[in-house]
This record gives C-alpha cells, sequence and structure tokens, in this order.
C-alpha cells in the first residue's frame, strides 16, 4: 500500500465517489487501488458472513473479484451504484468458489462457528422484531444467531445484505439480481421464518 | 491484506490483467438484443400461424367427419405451433433475463409484455399472410409436420365422401377442370352448383368443394366455396349426400 501512497495520493480521491473512481480509472490504472482500499475490508466481511471462509480463502476470492472488476470496467453501467456492481461481482464470486470446494456455507456451523459478526446479525434482526420484547435479549441471541444457520441461503442472504451491509432494497436487487418485489418478499420471509425458528428453539429449551 | 492492493496493481502494470475492450460488450450485448429481438419475430410469426390455423379452419367439418366438436378440436389443434410458441416465450424469458436490466422485471410482467407483442405482432402477420406462407413452406419442407397440424388439403382431398380441392385449371360451359393437390385432374360438373362467399369460377383460383364423385376423375360439385374461406353451407351434405341439381 505505501508503494501504491506514493504514486496515488489517495488524500486526493477522498471526497470523489466511487462512480468518479471507474471514470478515472478508466483513464489512469493506479486510481484503481484507491477503490481496492474503499472495498477491500467491507468485502473481506462480505465474503465471510455469506461463506464462512477462512481468511486464507476470503483473501483468495477478494483478490479474483478486484481482479474481475477491473477486466471488466469498461462494463460498468453508470446506472448502477458501483458498491452494488462489486457487490454482485463478489457474491457471484463466492457462490462459484463455493460449489468448486464445495463447501457447505454457514448453515453447517456450530456453536463454535459462531463470530461476531453473525452475533451483530443476530440483534439488528432482533431489533427489527418483536421478539426482543418477550426473550430475554442474551438467551435470545444465542438462539437468534444458530436460527440463522437454520436459514436457507436465499433467506440468509438477504438479512446479510439488508441489516449487515444495510443496503437498501434497491442496492439488493441489483446486488442479487432479482426484481425490487422479489426482494421485498424475501426479507419478508426470510424474517418471519427466522422469527419461527427462535420462537421454536426457546421452546425447546424450556423443556 | 495491503498485499492484495499490491499483487493486483502490479499485475496491471507488468500487463498480467488488463481490461476487456468496451467493444466486446457492445457486441455482446448488441448480440443479446438481435437474438433478442429475432426471437421475438418469429415467436410473433408462430403465432400469427397459430391465427392463420384458427382462421382458416372448417369448424363444422366435424358433422362430416362424424366427431363431436369437442374431438375435432384435439385431432386438429395446431400443437406443433403450440409447442414451438412455449418454446420461443420461454427463449425470449430467459435471454429478456440476460439482458442488463432483464432482472429487475417481476416474471409475470415479463410473461405478459411477450404474449402481449406476441399477439399484436401475430395478428400484424396474420393479415400480411405470413401465417400461411410459413405454414404452406413448413407443410411442403418439413416431413411428418402434417401429422402434428390439422391438415385441410388432407380432409378436403376425399372424394369418397364427396370433398375434394385443387386449383382450377379450364372452365367450360356448365363444367371446369381441377387439378388436385396431389396434381390429379378432375372433371367438374357445376350446373346449379351453389358457389358460396367469394368463389368464383376462375382460372387458377383455389377451391374446395363438395358433391358427389361420378367416376374416376369426374364431380359433381354441389356448393363450391374459396379454399381460404370457411364452409358455409356444408352442414347440409350430412343430412342429403346428393348433389343439389342434376348434371347437365
Amino acid at each position: 500500500m505505501d508503494v501504491l501512497r506514493k504514486t496515488v495520493n489517495f488524500e486526493l480521491y477522498k471526497e470523489r465517489t466511487d462512480e468518479d473512481l471507474v471514470v478515472e480509472t478508466l483513464k489512469c490504472d493506479d486510481i484503481y487501488a484507491v477503490l481496492i482500499d474503499r472495498y477491500q475490508k467491507k468485502l473481506t466481511r462480505y465474503i465471510q458472513r455469506i461463506s464462512s471462509l477462512s481468511n486464507e480463502d476470503a483473501e483468495e476470492i477478494l483478490q479474483e473479484i478486484f481482479i474481475k472488476t477491473y477486466k471488466n470496467l469498461n462494463d460498468f453501467d453508470t446506472s448502477l451504484k458501483f458498491s452494488s456492481w462489486i457487490y454482485r461481482i463478489a457474491h457471484n464470486e463466492v457462490i462459484s468458489h463455493i460449489q468448486k470446494i464445495k463447501t457447505i456455507p454457514f448453515s453447517s456451523l456450530g456453536q463454535e462457528g459462531i463470530n461476531e459478526e453473525q452475533e451483530s446479525l443476530a440483534e439488528k434482526i432482533a431489533t427489527d422484531t418483536d421478539i426482543e420484547r418477550e426473550f430475554d435479549k442474551k438467551i435470545m441471541r444465542d438462539h437468534i444467531t444458530s436460527a440463522l444457520g437454520a436459514l436457507d441461503k436465499k433467506y440468509r442472504d438477504v438479512l446479510i445484505l439488508r441489516f449487515l451491509e444495510e443496503k437498501d432494497y434497491e442496492e439488493i436487487s441489483d446486488i442479487l439480481q432479482k426484481p425490487i418485489g422479489t426482494v421485498s418478499v424475501l426479507i419478508k420471509r426470510a424474517k418471519e421464518k427466522f422469527k419461527n425458528i427462535v420462537v421454536e428453539k426457546n421452546i425447546h429449551t424450556e423443556l | 491484506m495491503n498485499d492484495i492492493d499490491k499483487n493486483i496493481i502490479e499485475k496491471i502494470k507488468s500487463g498480467k490483467i488488463t481490461k476487456k475492450p468496451k467493444w466486446i460488450f457492445i457486441i455482446e450485448r448488441t448480440g443479446l438484443w438481435v437474438l433478442l429481438v429475432s426471437t421475438t419475430l418469429i415467436c410473433s410469426a408462430t403465432f400469427g400461424v397459430i391465427l392463420f390455423s384458427i382462421v382458416d379452419h372448417d369448424w363444422n367439418m366435424h358433422e362430416i367427419i362424424g366427431k363431436t366438436f369437442f374431438e375435432f378440436l384435439m385431432i386438429s389443434m395446431p400443437y406443433f405451433w403450440i409447442i414451438l410458441l412455449i418454446l420461443l416465450s420461454l427463449l425470449i424469458y430467459i435471454e429478456f433475463k440476460k439482458t442488463k436490466t432483464g432482472y429487475r422485471y417481476m416474471p409475470h410482467i415479463i410473461i405478459t409484455a411477450i404474449a402481449l407483442l406476441s399477439v399484436i405482432l401475430g395478428i400484424f402477420w396474420h393479415f400480411l399472410g405470413v401465417g400461411e406462407v410459413i405454414h404452406e413452406f413448413v407443410s411442403n419442407n418439413i416431413p411428418y409436420y402434417e401429422d402434428f397440424v390439422y391438415n385441410k388439403k388432407d380432409v378436403w382431398s376425399h372424394p369418397e365422401i364427396g370433398l375434394i380441392s385443387g386449383r382450377i385449371s379450364s372452365i367450360e360451359d356448365g363444367r371446369f377442370g381441377l387439378v388436385d393437390w396431389n396434381g390429379k385432374m378432375w372433371e367438374v360438373y357445376a350446373s346449379g352448383t351453389i358457389w358460396n362467399g367469394t368463389a368464383t369460377n376462375t382460372l387458377n383460383r383455389r377451391v374446395k368443394i363438395s358433391g358427389i364423385k361420378d367416376d374416376e376423375g369426374i364431380f359433381s360439385a354441389r356448393e363450391v366455396n374459396d379454399w381460404k374461406e370457411s364452409v358455409q353451407i356444408i352442414k347440409k351434405m350430412k343430412q342429403n349426400r346428393t348433389p343439389a341439381r342434376s348434371i347437365e
């Protein structure tokens, strides 16, 4: 990064939008470092949130994502947000990687695999539902976290994008390449299913 | 993690990674749209053929061939074109979804749009006569095609039950020559014959005739209908299988 900072003045581009940076990168390749710098942490977290891959695997995929994005910069549709576009590439890359290595993502995790990020997601979803009022928050968080693992991938994906990545419906639509109406239905169902699973788990504990 | 930045930029600088040129994307996108428009045109033409099959159908023929209307409907549906229409619609749906913003539309909106476009363009093709041209072309060039559609020519090529059809090849007083679809010559006696609709005794006109086969190559016409028009008075045939007037 230091080498790059010598050639690219990151401060100079601080106020520039991602979309502006894409235009600049098309003229000068060095500017791409600014985009990489902006997205590498966000994307690493996102990769791990949707896949539970190891750091090494996540890093490998991240590199692939940036390379793929760079190769296809001329295809970037300026009517989209750059973040939606790169998240879409990331999402597809993770799916393709998982299919290759046959890793079972997230849902197969036991309690040991639960990390801070997943707990954070659990809390955010909990705040968005009325479950919080009915259960002790601490106990509930454990249940919620394991409940997330029990959700279908399609529901987990939208919950992660909505509550952890804090994307709006239009962005989720662009990332997952689904109509906004479908995204809206998926989020609604995901929350319902999530709530049901949490309730079931609580009953189980009480028994 | 900072190594990622360095690695990628180094790869870019060393030329190991290059941006795909814009023209490749333009060609890909244009190609997809050309494919999409072509498929839509073919799909609408398919609907045009189905429309032609419906309009051109002799809907009351079931009485002549002794079937119920439903049975007749089942055996005369243009299955070939219906299956093709479904497959092409599916292809349009897939192609549209692959366009840059195709994913933003709900499936029911895309399906409705495909259906509307196919119907509107199909009606247009039908009135231009494209449906019939395609039907004729496929009939003449694709083996077994006629097994999958209502074969009007076949239905109207049964002199033993009083049905023949073809093109008028000569005109004389009280009779005319007819070449049927198999190239066979018929001498058709038409004195007192009812000429329905736009059917006229004109050279080269395509007609379908109901009446009685008198002998090999000799036929007495009771009614003559234009080949394209649906039969109007043929119901009477069932009640009375004899010619309307005596033959001169």
